[in-house]
């Protein structure tokens, strides 16, 4: 783990360095869970400044990656619970979604290094749906395109767009069925 | 599963009937819970890029963070920690690489340990020749012995106890609570640890203590004004900041619930008015409540107060030949 050694040093710009690499992933699963962009910010921020002020703690065998994570992920849980239990009690809709929401967040497992492979696993999976499925389910995911707009743009149902896109993901879910539980969150950087 | 709805729910495009129709039918089918939180976690997978950040601003943000928190630090540091209501974070045991400083090992001698113990409903005082003192809560009980041999000042604690220790650089004290160890480095802590609560939470107040495991790993140093939860089913520690009144309540008669669970508060009430509990609803158990109450108050009377703060019910069986039950639902 090269990043430690320069973050030992104090060195600003080689924490600037470890936040490029991981920032955007985080905000990311924050976004995800609390969908709140900013809270989102806040919490990676903190993890960030925590890890600064334990910088001097860290050993060479620290795992980074886990640590900020972790921190992320916990952050993220309490607020969640936070927002339950500020709930009202006629809000049963919400509390139903908060609480499977954290239910989700929570079975995300802590620990990285189990994960070396998957994001190929998961890459080459959609690499091989077949070819009208694939289309779609890119443009859903990685375009981030609505499916009215993937129905104009290939001139099929909406109705057509979303059939393809479970099927797909019914699909994946089948191939990635060994590695599902234990689904990563960030790209493996340190490869 | 209604494959639109899914699809809705995941994209976050439900409205709130589809929602209340897809959460309804996941209520009741543990299958399609699994299915449901493999798929979420996939889309988690499948949309990383959604999200746009921009680097050197934020990065700018977070350093002006961290200077801030630097001038603050020297200043107002440790007052503050004792006040901040922040949730810190969660280590997994044996996930925290970075904790992980030495090696040593404990070893607990099967005699020469005195007893004391505080009755139900009461709370007792023990102090030890070298000035250590430790205040006992209802039905716990702690053992002590000093091993001259080993240099260590050695306690078993099952209850709840508020440590003032004398420190002794050549002789800590080691405190073996379930799973773990808690080691004074010149302390004033408080370890709660019923058997039949499914934690352990360990306080520091002052000075510095060491958590570690029975092996005798380190876990992490907890810094005044920190808590330490283990849970001790999933083996998971969690931080958070404490204040002081919380721990010292109940050494004067106060029950203290600080966003506590139905559930746990009432094991709390049981083990100090002898009553037992039972839940006919479920849900009621994870119910969370704040509040300070006199132990001196009746049993009934906490009862009305927690009832008055939300919408459970309760009614009392009471029963000749063994405590007095209340039913809640």
């Amino acid at each position: 783990m090269t990043e430690l050694k320069l973050i030992f040093g104090n060195s600003k710009s080689s924490f600037k360095q470890l936040f490029n690499n991981y920032y955007q992933p985080l905000c990311h699963l924050g976004r995800y869970y609390l969908e709140n962009e900013d809270e989102a910010k806040t919490v990676v921020q903190e993890a960030f400044v925590k890890l600064w002020e334990v910088r001097h703690e860290l050993e060479a065998s620290s795992n980074i990656q886990n640590y900020l994570f972790t921190l992320v992920k916990n952050n993220c849980l309490n607020i969640l619970k936070r927002r339950q239990i500020l709930l009202k009690h006629h809000e049963k809709i919400r509390e139903k979604e908060l609480r499977y929401q954290y239910e989700s967040l929570n079975r995300i497992s802590d620990d990285y290094l189990e994960f070396k492979e998957l994001k190929e696993k998961v890459d080459d999976a959609i690499k091989n749906l077949p070819e009208h499925l694939r289309v779609v389910f890119e443009l859903s995911r990685f375009r981030d395109m609505k499916n009215r707009e993937i129905a104009s743009e290939l001139q099929i149902s909406k109705k057509t767009v979303e059939a393809r896109i479970t099927k797909a993901l019914k699909i994946l879910r089948e191939e990635l069925k060994d590695y599902l539980p234990l689904l990563m969150i960030l790209p493996n950087f340190l490869d | 599963m209604n494959e639109n709805l899914l699809l809705h729910i995941l994209a976050n495009e439900a409205s709130d009937d589809e929602k209340e129709e897809f959460y309804g039918l996941l209520e009741n089918n543990q299958k399609e819970e699994e299915l449901f939180f493999e798929l979420k976690s996939l889309w988690l997978r499948t949309s990383m890029d959604e999200t746009t950040v921009s680097l050197d601003k934020d990065f700018d943000d977070l350093w002006q963070k961290i200077k801030e928190k630097q001038v603050y630090r020297l200043t107002f540091a440790q007052e503050m920690l004792k006040y901040a209501a922040v949730l810190l974070f969660v280590l997994g045991i044996g996930g925290a690489a970075g904790y992980f400083i030495s090696q040593q090992n404990f070893e607990f001698p099967e005699t020469g340990f005195q007893k004391h113990t505080a009755m139900r409903g009461s709370v007792s005082v023990v102090e030890f020749p070298d000035g250590t003192k430790v205040w006992l809560n209802s039905e716990s009980e702690l053992l002590y012995r000093e091993d001259h041999k080993a240099n260590q000042r050695l306690a078993q604690l099952s209850g709840e106890a508020y440590f003032e220790v004398t420190h002794r650089d050549d002789c800590p004290l080691i405190v073996e609570v379930g799973d773990i160890l808690v080691r004074d480095l010149g302390t004033t802590f408080n370890i709660k640890a019923y058997p039949e609560d499914n934690y352990i939470e360990t306080s520091l107040v002052e000075g510095k203590a060491d958590i570690l495991t029975v092996a005798g790993n380190p876990i992490v140093e907890l810094e005044p004004g920190e808590s330490a939860m283990y849970h001790s089913t999933e083996k998971k520690m969690e931080l958070r900041s404490i204040t002081d009144n919380v721990l010292s309540a109940w050494r004067e008669g106060k029950f203290v619930i600080r966003d506590q669970r139905l559930e746990d508060i009432f094991k709390e009430l049981s083990r100090w008015y002898g009553i037992e509990f039972q839940f006919e609803n479920n849900e009621l158990r994870d119910y969370r409540f704040t509040g300070n109450i006199k132990k001196t108050t009746s049993a009934l009377h906490v009862l009305k107060m927690l009832k008055a703060t939300t919408d459970f019910n309760y009614r009392v069986v009471e029963n000749v030949d063994k405590p007095d039950t209340v039913i809640v639902y």
